[in-house]
């Protein structure tokens, strides 16, 4: 009788005796991302999901990433199949406006220097040890871009997910911190005050309805393994700009997108167990990362200065730090900067022109790299 | 030990290909608006 209720009560406790360290300190790290979706609101859509689920899948023998556990259940259908960031990429696509892009394509080529970090981080991951395929998904930080991270890294190292992720979705909410400084550092002050005036609304309809059809198919056909990135983003696009299913566009922007949101949040914390997470190579992840947004802001403000001696002086530098994927935050960041020097100055159209240059820019360099891969035979 | 070569094989050509299938892709918008706005002119005119 007595030894029944002993054995009852160290059922009641087996959850405690069952810790490892690292579960209290992951725990303690869920709370910290809650902290910031709360109270900080960085990105909270985002970050309270992950927050949570990292501290469910660390509470021990709950089996939530077990076999038939809840989490795994989710993870499985929709990260391990890949379908979460498309389906996110579907709704990206139904909310962009490509239209100050189009009235200025050459503003493209921002959103390509914009993805250099990307390249430069893969080659430094690969020197620092990481196999290739590490390596691609830690450069992937760099297109600053949550759903291609987590498309590369879960199709290619799903074991650095984890880290990927919340590198990726933590660094794109520290843009307004991160460019600043680099942009200040790398551009003079009368360039700083380079006024652009406004943009021309004289992009047609059929125009707009062309473009995702146009990168659909040059893109596929030059880089087909990043297909289902570009090819998502741009069916999004199409929706919007056709007009003709509205409830399509509404749906994905809206419905579909919160639901697999949470869905994608939920799952990459549950990814996050203490074991696995706490470790030398997710440092190592996190301080590339960096590394790669850093390079991005960096080779964006100088292709921006060279825009501008080539354009006779007529580009603002600071809108080539929004050719990154962080959309619109990089564009508000470039506006903001401008306004410090010329509060007359409004760069925002033209920046916003950059930024969507660069959600194009990272999704290509990510279907490129693949194919590039693919080719070598790595992949 | 690092393959050198093949990291910047990698990265070079990474890179070198993305900012060419987007300077096509800007062409390609730039000859169709361009296109597009002429026969608007001259059904106009």
């Amino acid at each position: 009788m007595l030894e029944a209720i002993g054995n009852g009560l160290y059922g009641l406790i087996a959850g405690f005796t069952g810790l490892h360290w690292s579960n209290p300190v992951m725990i303690g790290l869920g709370c910290l991302l809650l902290y910031l979706a709360i109270k900080k609101d960085i990105e909270p859509l985002l970050l309270l999901p992950i927050g949570f689920g990292c501290i469910l899948v660390n509470i021990p023998l709950a089996g939530l990433m077990e076999e038939e556990g809840f989490l795994r259940t989710i993870y499985d259908a929709g990260i391990a199949t890949e379908l979460f960031p498309l389906f996110i990429f579907i709704g990206i696509g139904a909310m962009t406006d490509f239209g100050p892009l189009l009235e200025n394509p050459r503003i493209f080529l921002l959103g390509a220097a914009g993805q250099f970090g990307i390249f430069l981080t893969l080659a430094l991951a690969l020197a620092l040890g990481f196999s290739k395929l590490d390596a691609v998904a830690i450069g992937v930080i760099g297109a600053c871009d949550g759903p291609t991270a987590i498309y590369v890294s879960s199709k290619y190292a799903p074991h650095l997910l984890s880290a990927v992720s919340v590198a990726a979705y933590s660094y794109m909410s520290l843009v307004p911190i991160i460019q600043p400084p680099i942009m200040k550092f790398l551009t003079t002050e009368e360039e700083r005050k380079i006024s652009m005036g406004a943009v021309k609304k004289t992009v047609s309809k059929t125009t707009k309805i062309l473009f995702p059809l146009i990168v659909t198919v040059v893109g596929g056909l030059i880089a087909p393994q990043g297909l289902p990135l570009l090819g998502t983003i741009m069916l999004g696009n199409l929706m919007r700009e056709s007009g003709v299913v509205s409830r399509l566009t509404k749906a994905s922007e809206n419905e579909i997108a919160n639901i697999v949101t949470l869905l994608l949040g939920i799952s990459i914390g549950a990814t996050m167990d203490g074991k696995n997470f706490l470790t030398p190579q997710t440092l190592m992840v996190l301080g590339l990362g960096f590394i790669a947004i850093c390079l991005d802001t960096v080779c964006g403000v100088m292709f921006g200065k060279l825009l501008k001696v080539l354009s006779g002086g007529k580009i603002n530098p600071l809108i080539g730090a929004a050719g990154i994927s962080a959309y619109p935050m990089a564009a508000r960041v470039a506006q903001r900067e401008g306004q410090k020097y010329n509060p007359k100055n409004f760069l925002l159209m033209h920046a916003m022109g950059a930024n969507t240059g660069g959600q194009v820019g990272s999704v290509m360099a990510a279907a490129v790299m693949l194919s590039v891969l693919k080719g070598m035979g790595i992949i | 030990m690092v393959d050198w070569n093949l990291a910047f094989l990698i990265s070079g050509a990474g890179y070198g290909i993305t900012i060419l299938v987007l300077i096509i892709v800007s062409m390609c918008i730039w000859l169709i608006s361009a296109v597009l706005q002429r026969s608007k002119q001259g059904s106009k005119g």
